[in-house]
């Protein structure tokens, strides 16, 4: 059983995107602005299929936050084939691959898309990531990320993470509490079962440290009946702002034991999804970084998520979990093909990879990538994100279209 | 700042968790006290209804009252009574399968409760009344909900308490235990008095999930864990006292979250309230006399025959077996054979577990700890020191090693129910403690790099790699089976007091046992994480809860040792083929089903007879046990002057010197047990080279004498010396090996075992003794020295043609002379024989009589008769001692004691009595 294993970045992703939900609801008119394209249908693309892996944890454990890529993959299929006409006439087919949660269920499922001479794999969430990796990337095909929350993904040749690693991330959430959640003192509330959790800690203390914000963490446990003596010790230590890097079932509940002990400080979400459990409590306020567009923001390139979704997907949940990393990932991948020839290979994707230079696909990347063929990933000299923010039940953009850098001079 | 009030939220908080505790706590330690079986699966009732009110309330919309209702009012009794049905079916069942039948559920309900409504947790908010409001208390905000489930907790078990303790339908629940034949008398249907009683514990787990869904969510899992931890509290109450067990789950939880106000600023310690529960009851097992841990029924079914075929037939199988297991990775496609690889991991963690369960009874619910500690050991080695792969491997598996002491420990003093238990409670303490600290797992999400050998890295090589393991680890224990420990072990299992008596330190051999399954499970758990490459905390197959999946497997495969391994290699493939996301939870659904199933039914039915007798036919001549036959077991004066064939004797004859050399010999004894003095200044020799009588009314003390002289109860004051030197402070093992041995009134025989083997054991016992090398393997010389002293002691008997039946299938009468023959097989020159003609009739009683004149004779042995027979005491005994109250009534030769008015008194209470007449005492 997962206890909350999404990785930090992940979480954030997912509640930026999960706010997209009510930015989206909230800001309609949004659409209205979107180019006349979101309707158009080019005619049938020809040329030889272009096989694109999609592989993510559909079901098993932490399902709800991890299912996306099943709803995206074929939606970006449809948007790609029936309204951009293919990839320069190459119809893009998507395999959808299920982890279930489980390694050996993921090295089965990498095996069958090497079988199927998929070009490359977006591995919209990660947690098998490690049991496959070496396999996939000795077949020749670059995994890119939806979710990258594993060490492998900024240290293995091979691998094209879209995201910041999740430490160096983590600075965001301290900048967002110091200039949204006017925090003199943070708290890094983080799950206890897994000890994945725990390494937030030392960089957000050093990025408190930093920020001339105080610092403290605690260790929750999902399961705990009752979190009465968290909330008063937070209370205690004059603690402003409370970071929920655990799960969201149990994250809802550790509000409302604060709440009804007295103690009501600014919470940062890191929460899966803002749905209806955060959403549902009353006088909740809370902020979080988010490292992929949250889809109501006004770029073009979340305004054709957002359209396309509408358009294609078959399910409703493409504005939570892991939807934009994956469609990060597969526009990433149309971005590397470029205008491809008669035959497409894995190599061709990497070769195009390879040439990302400070490239954010349009706004759909916080943090600019530059991939380099036999160097590490860079990102850029800060870290940036998007604001998301939660107050009277409504999901809210402080920081507008615009992403925050933290350390940035500005 | 008055510190209660720096308290007083933790109390407060933790009596509303706590009471839940207590009211699960409450109806467990119900059902055990009126049924004996434990119900591992309690946790699962409780889920049952926590899912169906989720279900009905949250789903349905159907309103909270009428919710409650079906989920505890309907859905508790309808539970219990199908408990009571299979508890009813477990009842005569060993232990293992009583605890297989009940984790079995644990299983089912998991399985289909993570089918209906997935994985994760889900939210539940609280349904009682005024719900979101709370009122003030010192400083405190309490939540009206925690106020309702604390009072309807409270309400619940003083009501149990009150019906149980004043009411005809209590007193009835109590009697059921102890005596349900004398309650059916009494016009009570003892059928009846159970299921009320589990009606209502089921009732009260239906509660308790129910009760506590809002506080923790809706998950399987941790609803069944959490009333899991009720154990912890019926563990305070010493599992039999209600009001204690209340008290006791009070306790828990108020201390669970009273840890947190020191550990929160400790981070190491997060996992500490979350175990507590499970640390108080792992240390309430450890430290709890014994004799307060109350027992179950001791009657149960015999178990079945191990049988073994041929060894070209095990030879021939095991061919055809590793044949189709190497031509795998051939068949299949390339993205499944990484389901077999792992299946094959799983094999040698199996092997390993069906060491402890199915050889050597010692049932352990914490295999895949040991698992994991190989697989984080390996890492660091192969990746963190560069060790080669091969020797981080082993280096890895001997980590485990000490854990698996360290397990053996709460092994030493329990067995059965409360060994699983305690071993249960350690599997889930170092996953909550340990597993999430970086030293184990570390703190990245990609958990620890598992490298493969460097020759081995492709998916193909790997599987053979991992095969050859597999033979290595079979052939291991086809070996340790074949061996001295084999032996060792089965008769631990099955007459563990017995052996000890003979000269086995148990302690040892427990330990031994724990440590080699460890070992080759944590082998299993490093070639399971280089399967799939890395190795993280919340794998499945690390986690506790696959224990107990482990546990169903083991009893559920079929075929003896080593071919029911097979099984879970079958299983793990299944999901590469059913690749549903619901398969694993079917697959645990139906293994928990049929454990259940095979549970009742006491074990897999044994090999067909047309089969065996086919399968016999490639046997070779094996060498009979039995020497040339003797008469049979009716004996005539013919066997006594006929001699014996010359054999070696089977203890060094001790000559007598015309004075009887010193035996047994017990000075001012006394036994207490609490307030009672069951044996108070009693002395009496039983020399060397005669027959001594020990005799009494029923309830005089005589066993329990037997048991203070062979140190089974070590609780006594006196002197007690063997051929002239002190005991008093040896264990029964040191004793045996000094050469004490003795018969139990209650026969203490593996019933599994045959004859042959059984008497064998009277000898290798001692032989083994508490060396560790002396217990794993015999020379030689020693193999001879057992099998000619079985022989004798067979011969002596004369069952020598019973040597190869089955030792449970025999009558009362040869199953006594069975326990006999392994006395004699022993080095022991002093016998203490309890009722050893008890079920024996008149012909084989005057069989008995010369087998132990003979005994006597020829090897010089004392021996110290109790027996209720009173014409065999009188003629056979040289000297009689009268036990009565725990006193030595009277002594001295049969004749003058038969004609004692004292003895007369105290056996018939009255002066008329009809003294036996005498029989003429043959001239040995």
């Amino acid at each position: 059983m997962r206890y909350g294993k999404l990785g930090i970045g992940a979480r954030l992703a997912v509640v930026a995107v999960g706010a997209t939900t009510l930015l989206a609801a909230c800001g309609g008119s949004d659409d209205s602005k979107g180019p006349a394209a979101s309707e158009t249908t080019a005619p049938a693309p020809t040329g030889s299929p272009i096989n694109i892996g999609v592989i993510g944890s559909l079901t098993g454990a932490q399902a709800s936050s991890s299912s996306q890529g099943a709803t995206v993959g074929p939606a970006w299929e449809r948007y790609v084939n029936e309204q951009l006409g293919g990839i320069n006439g190459h119809p893009v087919k998507i395999l959808v691959e299920d982890d279930k949660g489980d390694p050996a269920q993921a090295q089965a499922a990498a095996k069958r898309l090497i079988d199927d001479k998929a070009v490359a794999i977006v591995v919209s969430s990660d947690n098998e990531v490690s049991a496959f990796a070496d396999a996939v990337i000795a077949a020749g095909i670059p995994l890119v990320s939806g979710a990258a929350n594993a060490t492998d993904w900024y240290t293995k040749a091979g691998m094209y993470p879209t995201v910041t690693d999740v430490l160096s991330g983590l600075s965001d959430q301290v900048f967002v509490a110091k200039k949204y959640g006017k925090a003199t003192k943070f708290a890094d509330l983080y799950c206890s079962e897994v000890a994945a959790c725990q390494q937030a800690n030392a960089p957000l203390e050093a990025a408190a440290a930093k920020a001339g914000v105080g610092f403290t963490s605690l260790a929750i446990s999902s399961t705990a009946t009752s979190y009465t003596a968290e909330c008063l010790k937070l209370q205690q230590e004059k603690v402003d702002y409370a970071q929920l890097n655990f799960t969201t079932a149990a994250a809802a509940k550790f509000v409302e034991d604060c709440q009804s002990q007295g103690y009501n400080p600014t919470f940062g979400t890191s929460a899966q999804a803002v749905g209806k459990d955060l959403l549902g409590i009353p006088d909740f306020t809370a902020f979080g970084p988010a490292h992929v567009f949250p889809s109501a923001l006004n770029t073009p390139g979340a305004t054709a998520f957002v359209a396309a979704m509408k358009r294609f997907a078959k399910d409703d949940n493409w504005a939570e979990g892991t939807a934009s990393y994956t469609w990060s990932g597969l526009e990433a991948i149309h971005k590397a093909l470029g205008t491809p020839g008669a035959t497409v290979t894995a190599k061709d994707v990497t070769t195009g990879l390879n040439t990302f230079n400070g490239e954010t696909l349009g706004g759909l990347l916080a943090n600019p990538v530059t991939f380099t063929a036999g160097k590490p990933v860079s990102f850029g000299a800060h870290p940036c994100a998007f604001v998301i923010g939660i107050a009277d039940g409504k999901t809210t953009a402080p920081a507008g279209a615009e992403t925050v850098c933290a350390n940035a001079s500005s | 700042m008055i510190p209660l009030n720096a308290f007083l939220p933790f109390i407060i908080s933790g009596i509303a968790t706590g009471s839940i505790y207590g009211l699960a706590g409450t109806g467990l330690v119900l059902t055990y006290k009126t049924s004996g079986i434990f119900n591992f699966g309690y946790g699962a009732m409780a889920t049952a209804a926590a899912y169906l009110f989720y279900w009905l309330h949250l789903d349905l919309g159907l309103g909270v009252w009428p919710a409650l209702a079906v989920s505890v009012l309907v859905a508790g009794p309808v539970l219990g009574l199908g408990m009571e049905r299979i508890a009813r079916g477990l009842a005569s069942r060993g232990t293992a399968m009583k605890i297989v039948g009940t984790v079995g559920m644990i299983l089912v309900v998991q399985g289909l409760a993570t089918i209906w409504y997935g994985a994760d947790t889900i939210r539940v908010r609280h349904f009682l009344p005024m719900a979101s409001r709370s009122f003030r208390v010192g400083g405190v905000n309490v939540q009206y909900p925690q106020l309702w489930v604390t009072l309807v907790a409270v309400l619940a078990v003083a009501l149990l308490f009150a019906v149980f303790r004043w009411s005809r339908t209590g007193l009835a629940m109590r009697a059921v235990v102890d005596d349900p034949d004398l309650l059916s008398m009494q016009a009570t249907s003892p059928v009846r008095v159970r299921r009320i009683s589990w009606a209502v514990g089921t009732t009260f787990a239906a509660l308790s999930g129910v009760l506590v869904l809002p506080f923790i969510g809706l998950n399987a899992i941790s609803l069944t864990f959490l009333v899991v931890q009720a154990f912890g509290a019926a563990a305070i109450g010493g599992f039999s006292n209600i009001p204690l067990t209340f008290a006791g789950g009070l306790l828990l939880g108020v201390g669970s979250d009273l840890s947190k106000k020191y550990i929160l600023d400790v981070s190491w310690l997060s996992g500490l309230p979350a175990s507590l529960p499970f640390i108080v009851l792992f240390v309430v097992l450890l430290v709890t006399p014994k004799n307060r841990l109350a027992t179950g029924p001791a009657a149960e079914a015999r178990p079945r025959l191990r049988y073994h075929a041929p060894t070209p037939v095990r030879a021939a199988t095991a061919v055809v077996v590793l044949a189709v297991l190497a031509l795998v990775p051939l068949v299949v496609g390339a993205d499944k054979l990484g389901f077999y690889t792992i299946g094959l991991t799983q094999m040698v963690i199996v092997l390993a577990l069906g060491l402890l369960v199915r050889t050597s009874g010692q049932v352990s619910l914490c295999q895949s700890v040991f698992a994991a500690i190989g697989a984080v050991a390996f890492s660091q080695f192969a990746v963190g020191h560069g060790v080669p792969w091969l020797v981080a491997v082993l280096l890895g598996a001997l980590v485990a090693v000490p854990v698996g002491a360290i397990v053996a420990i709460p092994a030493i003093r329990l067995s059965g129910l409360f060994l699983a238990l305690a071993t249960f409670g350690f599997g889930i303490l170092v996953e909550r403690l340990a597993y999430a600290r970086g030293f184990m797992f570390t703190v990245l999400q990609d958990g620890r790099a598992m490298p493969r050998p460097s020759v081995a890295t492709g998916d193909r090589a790997y599987y053979y790699v991992v095969l050859a393991f597999v033979v290595v680890t079979a052939l291991v224990m086809v070996a340790l089976h074949a061996s001295r420990l084999g032996r060792m072990l089965r008769g631990l299992a099955e007459a563990p007091v017995a052996v000890m008596t003979m000269g086995l330190s148990t302690n040892t051999t427990r330990v031994i046992v724990f440590c080699v399954s460890a070992f080759f499970a944590a082998i299993g758990g490093i070639l399971y994480g280089g399967s799939v490459h890395f190795a993280v905390s919340n794998d499945t197959n690390y986690t506790a809860f696959y224990s107990l999946v482990l546990v169903a497997v083991l009893a559920l495969a079929p075929f003896g040792e080593p071919w029911y391994a097979i099984f879970i290699g079958i299983t793990s493939a299944i999901p590469a083929y059913l690749t549903g996301a619901d398969t694993t939870s079917w697959l645990n659904v139906i293994f928990g089903f049929f454990a259940v199933q095979i549970a009742v039914q006491g074990g897999h039915p044994a090999m067909p007879e047309r089969l065996r007798a086919v399968l016999d036919r490639f046997s070779r001549p094996a060498r009979a046990l039995a020497g040339p036959a003797l008469a049979p077991a009716a004996a005539t004066a013919a066997a006594v002057t006929a001699g014996p064939v010359v054999r070696e004797p089977a203890a060094p004859a001790r000559e007598q010197d015309g004075a009887p050399r010193a035996g047994l010999e017990v000075a001012g004894l006394g036994v207490r047990f609490g307030g009672l003095v069951a044996v108070d200044g009693l002395s009496f020799a039983a020399p060397l080279g005669r027959i001594t009588g020990l005799i009494g009314p029923n309830g005089a003390g005589k066993t329990t004498t037997f048991d203070a002289c062979s140190g089974l109860n070590r609780r006594v004051s006196g002197r007690i010396g063997l051929h002239g030197q002190d005991i008093t402070g040896l264990g029964p093992a040191a004793r045996g090996r000094a050469g004490l041995g003795r018969t139990f009134q209650r026969m203490q025989l593996g019933d599994s075992l045959t004859v042959a083997d059984n008497v064998a054991l009277g000898r290798e016992a001692s032989l083994a003794g508490g060396h560790v090398w002396a217990q794993l393997a015999a020379t030689p010389r020693q193999r001879r020295e057992s099998r000619a002293a079985a022989l004798g002691a067979l011969d002596l008997c004369g069952i020598a043609d019973l040597a190869g039946q089955q030792a449970g299938a025999l009558s009362t009468g040869q199953r006594r002379l069975v326990e006999l023959a392994r006395g004699l097989a022993g080095p022991f020159d002093v016998l203490l024989l309890d009722e050893p003609s008890s079920g024996l009739d008149r012909a084989e009683t005057a069989a008995l009589d010369e087998v132990l004149r003979r005994v006597v004779a020829e090897r010089g042995c004392g021996i110290l008769l109790v027996e209720h027979d009173m014409s065999l005491v009188l003629t056979i005994c040289e000297y009689v001692y009268v036990l009565d109250f725990g006193r030595l009534l009277f002594e001295g030769e049969p004749a003058v004691v038969a004609a004692s008015p004292l003895v007369q008194a105290a056996y018939l209470g009255s002066d008329a009595v009809v003294v036996p007449a005498v029989p003429e005492r043959e001239n040995a």
